[in-house]
């Protein structure tokens, strides 16, 4: 084939920031259809400082030829991994996967190359979880949460930065500069609807496609109930720093949170879920959690969190 | 009366720091057919990213339908982008679907909703390349060149002014590649889309003579008094 005169407008950096998973089998599937595609890739891993099984196995992925291994001596953090993966990505468009994704779609790479001739800045292809329920009631929580929340299926093209996912998502490089590193978002959750927030505030809008990964590593109710409350707290950090309206379309469960604030009825509310607490927290453990009472136990959560920074 | 698309005026084209073109004035007719020649690393495709907005213009003037170059700002670099069809070399088709779907794919993404509008949009783009009655054949039933075809319909989806094509012939057949030169030329002529064609293939442009702009030495040659066969 010819050199193309468009090599660095259609090329593609795939950036996957890695904490303690194996991503053989993802990277060795992306490095299958760069190949196949013929276009411009590489693949870029950096280890955010995991421990040694995980790192030695990854590291050996670097003699694959499109692909190049960093690694952080310690844990920063997503947010930071991915700002460090764009500077050391050589190509115009960015495509972010979370080193938990599995390939599940032939034409994955080729329907970006597709957006990328067609100079969409920024694109985001979703995820889904498996169809047929975990067999561990522990693991039920997440499953249902992803498949009913995370995994709506929207049509191809539809416009919106709510709901912003950032496990799977194409941009420009330009349009990634964007973002505001001055807020450092560690641990997990909403770092997503940071960057949504400041897509839609720069006037971008995020086209959602039709192509998902899996998410593949779900978690145990008990640890995915302590990351969502860590995300609560990520949320209120972004209250500080965010128009609270902005976060609200982005958050349900902060809108219903402002709603009681406006009303006054958030002592009330928490009066209530106390006596209900301990039951919303069996039933989340058990085999058929209810993501309504997820909401609740989780607002509770906000609204105590929110009193008890206020104290101190 | 002829209508200029494109339009730069003693523009220096900058790859970084580098200066790759100097002095470069250039003026493409709407409906105009231009060859862009030159050897790798002559500024062939610097000149083209520039076109494109990939490349910013400091110095000189450049109008590309309708949009200023000098100055422009990086937002805006989509909506110039609008107005042009990039034909690529590689034609890239997606496997799982048929040709419809993949046209069809790729108005949702550009911001399409009305199903009937799109229906109707690919219609009159399987009619332009010659390939009405194959919107339901999945790719691997399309010859090479039929491939390409597909590509030139994609890249007439969103009506563009001009259409910049990358070496379109650089995969195919000496017959396949006069088919698609052919299309191209018509293309021009009939909807009165400017086509910048670069190519390394001198078999075709003997073949398919037409103005041909030449970039060497840190500037461009134009050769405009060749005019279509």
């Amino acid at each position: 084939m010819l050199p193309s005169v468009f090599n660095n407008s259609v090329g593609l950096s795939i950036l996957i920031p890695v904490y303690n998973y194996n991503v053989t089998s993802l990277v060795r599937a992306l490095s299958a259809q760069l190949l196949k595609t013929g276009n411009e890739g590489e693949i870029i891993l950096l280890d955010d400082g995991s421990e040694t099984g995980a790192l030695t196995t990854n590291q050996s992925l670097q003699n694959i030829p499109s692909v190049l291994f960093y690694r952080n001596e310690s844990n920063e953090g997503r947010m930071l991994a991915r700002q460090k993966l764009s500077g050391l990505a050589r190509y115009g468009y960015l495509l972010f996967l979370d080193c938990d994704s599995e390939i599940i779609k032939d034409d994955f790479l080729a329907a970006y190359f597709v957006l990328m001739k067609e100079d969409i800045p920024l694109a985001s292809g979703g995820r889904v979880y498996t169809d047929t329920p975990p067999v561990e009631c522990e693991l039920m929580l997440h499953w249902k949460y992803g498949r009913k929340r995370e995994s709506r299926q929207r049509k191809t093209g539809s416009r919106s930065v709510e709901g912003f996912l950032s496990n799977n998502f194409l941009i420009r490089r330009e349009v990634f500069k964007i973002l505001d590193a001055s807020l450092q978002i560690h641990d997990y959750g909403h770092e997503d609807t940071y960057w949504g927030i400041q897509f839609e505030q720069a006037g971008f809008f995020c086209r959602f496609i039709n192509n998902p990964v899996l998410h593949a590593a779900i978690e145990k109710a008990d640890i995915y109930i302590e990351k969502s409350e860590k995300a609560l707290d990520n949320l209120l950090l972004l209250e500080k720093n965010i128009d609270r309206r902005l976060i609200s379309r982005h958050v349900r469960i902060f809108r219903w949170y402002l709603r009681l604030k406006r009303t006054g009825l958030s002592g009330l509310y928490l009066f209530f879920e106390k006596m209900f607490h301990g039951y919303f927290r069996r039933n989340l453990l058990s085999c058929k959690p209810r993501l309504f009472f997820f909401d609740c136990y989780r607002l509770a959560v906000l609204i105590r969190m929110v009193k008890t920074k206020s104290v101190k | 009366m002829s209508e200029p698309i494109i339009e730069l005026s003693h523009a220096n084209i900058y790859q970084g720091n580098n200066l790759i073109l100097q002095d470069v004035n250039l003026t493409v007719n709407k409906g105009e057919f231009v060859y862009l020649v030159g050897k790798t690393g002559t500024g062939k495709s610097s000149l083209l990213k520039a076109l494109y907005g990939e490349l910013p213009l400091t110095e000189g003037e450049g109008m590309v339908a309708g949009y200023s170059l000098r100055g422009l700002d990086w937002k805006k670099v989509p909506y110039l982008r609008r107005n042009l069809g990039v034909v690529f070399q590689e034609f890239q088709l997606l496997t799982d679907r048929n040709v419809n779907d993949n046209l069809k794919f790729v108005l949702r993404a550009t911001g399409w909703t009305d199903e009937k509008l799109m229906d109707e949009k690919i219609q009159d783009v399987l009619d332009k390349v010659g390939l009405r009655s194959k919107g339901f054949k999945m790719p691997f039933e399309l010859s090479g060149g039929e491939q390409q075809r597909i590509d030139i319909a994609r890249a007439l989806l969103n009506s563009p002014k001009i259409i910049l094509a990358d070496e379109p012939t650089g995969n195919l057949d000496p017959e396949t590649s006069d088919e698609i030169m052919a299309l191209l030329i018509n293309i021009s002529k009939d909807y009165n889309t400017a086509v910048v064609m670069a190519s390394h293939d001198y078999i075709v442009v003997q073949k398919f003579p037409a103005r041909m702009i030449r970039t060497e030495r840190g500037m461009i040659s134009d050769n405009a008094t060749i005019s279509i066969q």
